[in-house]
């Protein structure tokens, strides 16, 4: 596999994401001014989903490019991980508009743990792909491997404890862990 | 001729007038008992509190509702008096439950979030009317921080303690009295409703009072099987600035609002609807016993609920109208001037307590923050308040900065903790409140007026 340069298999990848991500959150929150109520919603839904997309899913599209490119693991990861994380700080920025900087912290750690979790399920489901894509190319790739399994178990487990109570479990759990950490004095 | 034939009227002897003491005594003492009341001239009254969970102001068929049906809602407002300007203090469901309960903000009794436990020292307005001879009981959704409390005064305690009170829709068990019990009815909303029945029609001497406090129409809204299907034609009428994925921002996914919004707003009505089937079995109930004309029901809800207002969804929390304005509906036969009546005086959650105790012939205590409003009962023509105080609490996980807000009849100024800053808008000339008027000419000038009066409910000298 041929490796590109690193503005190739890394910067351009990144930044395009990163555009994206940032232009739909500019959109979605500003389609409001739309006059016409249509396209307003119109606006709003699509933007709305490519933002969703490009925090949640832009790794199924960034990790084949930088793979592909001859990125090396770590920029991989590296690449992948920085919408979502982007995307956590501002979560975190908002809460500390009525939290303390550590309440505000604890609680993007909290999705930030969901996320992140989710984004390396995805990343080790596009290794797997891109492998298999790759062997048809070079016949001595070892498709699957252990690795990216292990963050694919973890989310499953987590998925489990999400969805217990319909979410009112985890809920409460994070709400105790708050009250621990912060109200029990 | 002895004194007594020659002056009938005004001459008493000695034994009558320990006669005369003896009666006026035994009087007294029953009357400290069972207090004749001065409102109704009659027996004391009983009363009724039915507090809904989450439920806005709009969503009842006499307020206005395109579609939601709630007859015997609009039967209690037809028979009584319907206040289309009731607040909470505190938009959020466990501060506003004790302000009820007790006529105090939440600053003072100190459930200020939905985490900072119940004091037991609090004095309830069943506590004070059981010190008076009634029969009390609290029905319902408790849903304050920490432990089922120490309640003094309550002869029937029923709640639940399933998901920190928040219990659930179906097969929620219960603690009656301490102890715990299997639901009789599936429905929650049901049973609760056939506690207060038993309740009602119990034989007594005493006048009672009942707190049936739902846990519907709180989320997750899960209607009774007949009614899972009801508005499935309607069309929610969602404000201009609601989009469909106004539900899954700003935090909002912590209210569980996931799904279809259109079909999430219809469970929404169809639960509210459920509840109202539920108070017209009580109303009829009342009506069998032929105890309707001396029992006072009041009917409202511990805070609004945003349906994509100010792109929001969930409970309230936020100083904006359709966050702290809630239903608010009372019948009392022998005291209202004219049923049917709308009365647009501002009045308060804190103001239940006090005016509960008036109705039952009994001066509320000093620790009591809220005004009765038995005169605006009495006559339309009695003047309401000027201004009150809201105030919340941040809550975690809610991104809603601590609030304090002065709301008057004509606007509401509102100062956010941290940098979110102040807010103020005419409510006259902008109801919905997306002007913000802070730093415009006309807001330099409000403010001038507002700030001080704010500060003056903060120290507490004003109510």
């Amino acid at each position: 596999m041929k490796k590109s340069v690193v503005i190739s298999r890394f910067i351009i990848p990144v930044f395009v994401a990163l555009i994206v991500l940032v232009l739909s959150r500019l959109i979605f929150f500003n389609s409001v001014c739309i006059e016409s109520q249509t396209i307003y919603h119109l606006v709003a839904l699509v933007s709305g989903i490519i933002h969703f997309l490009s925090i949640c899913f832009v790794t199924s599209i960034l990790y084949p490019v930088t793979f592909f490119r001859g990125a090396t693991w770590a920029e991989r990861i590296v690449a992948c991980s920085i919408n979502p994380l982007i995307w956590v700080i501002v979560e975190i920025y908002n809460v500390n508009a009525a939290f303390t900087f550590w309440e505000s912290f604890y609680l993007g750690l909290n999705i930030g743990t969901v996320i992140l979790l989710w984004n390396f399920t995805l990343m080790g489901i596009c290794e797997i792909l891109c492998r298999l894509v790759l062997k048809k190319r070079v016949s001595e790739v070892k498709v699957f491997t252990f690795t990216p399994f292990i963050p694919m178990g973890l989310f499953a487990f987590m998925i489990y404890v999400l969805s217990k109570e319909n979410g009112a479990y985890c809920f409460y759990l994070l709400c105790d862990g708050y009250i621990a950490l912060f109200r029990s004095g | 001729m002895s004194k007594k034939d020659y002056y009938p009227c005004q001459v008493l002897t000695r034994r009558d007038v320990l006669k005369l003491g003896g009666i006026a005594l035994g009087g007294v003492l029953l009357c400290g008992a069972f207090p004749k009341n001065f409102l109704t001239g009659s027996l004391p009254p009983n009363i009724i509190v039915i507090l809904s969970d989450n439920q806005r102001w709009d969503f009842m068929g006499c307020a206005g509702h395109p579609f939601v049906r709630t007859p015997n809602m609009d039967r209690l407002a037809r028979e009584g008096v319907l206040f289309s300007n009731a607040f909470v203090t505190t938009s959020l469901c466990s501060p506003s439950r004790a302000s009820f309960l007790t006529g105090q903000y939440a600053h003072t009794h100190g459930v200020m979030d939905n985490i900072t436990p119940w004091n037991n020292e609090n004095v309830t307005f069943l506590e004070i009317l059981k010190r008076a001879g009634y029969d009390t009981a609290f029905i319902g959704k408790w849903h304050m921080p920490g432990e089922l409390p120490r309640l003094r005064g309550i002869d029937l305690f029923v709640t639940f303690t399933l998901q920190k009170g928040q219990g659930r829709y179906f097969d929620c068990p219960l603690v009656v009295n301490g102890v715990d019990t299997q639901s009789r009815k599936p429905y929650i909303t049901e049973e609760l409703t056939d506690y207060a029945l038993d309740f009602i029609s119990s034989q007594r001497e005493n006048p009672f009072c009942l707190y049936l406090s739902h846990k519907a129409v709180h989320h997750r809204w899960l209607p009774p099987p007949d009614l899972a299907h009801l508005y499935k034609d309607e069309t929610p009428p969602f404000p201009r600035e609601y989009n469909p994925l106004v539900f899954m921002t700003r935090g909002t996914m912590y209210e569980g609002l996931i799904g279809a919004p259109d079909e999430l707003y219809r469970d929404y009505a169809r639960v509210v609807t459920s509840l109202d089937r539920q108070i017209g079995r009580v109303l009829n109930r009342l009506d069998q016993l032929g105890i309707a004309d001396n029992t006072i029901v009041v009917f409202t809800s511990d805070n609004g609920f945003f349906w994509g207002e100010h792109q929001l969804g969930g409970t309230g929390r936020w100083p904006y109208e359709e966050s702290i304005r809630v239903p608010f509906i009372v019948r009392a036969p022998k005291v209202i001037d004219a049923s049917g009546r709308r009365a647009e005086h501002m009045i308060l959650n804190i103001d239940l307590a006090p005016t509960v105790l008036e109705l039952a012939g009994l001066a509320p205590s000093r620790a009591i923050e809220g005004q009765s409003f038995v005169p605006i009962l009495q006559s339309a023509n009695t003047p309401g308040r000027q201004a009150w105080m809201y105030e919340y609490f941040k809550d975690f996980p809610f991104r809603i900065p601590s609030t304090y807000a002065l709301r008057t009849e004509s606007h509401i100024y509102i100062e956010f903790k941290g940098r979110r800053g102040q807010e103020l808008y005419n409510l006259i000339n902008d109801p919905h409140q997306l002007k913000n008027l802070i730093n415009t000419p006309e807001g330099e000038i409000l403010v001038k007026r507002l700030k001080p009066m704010l500060q003056e409910f903060k120290k507490g000298s004003a109510r």
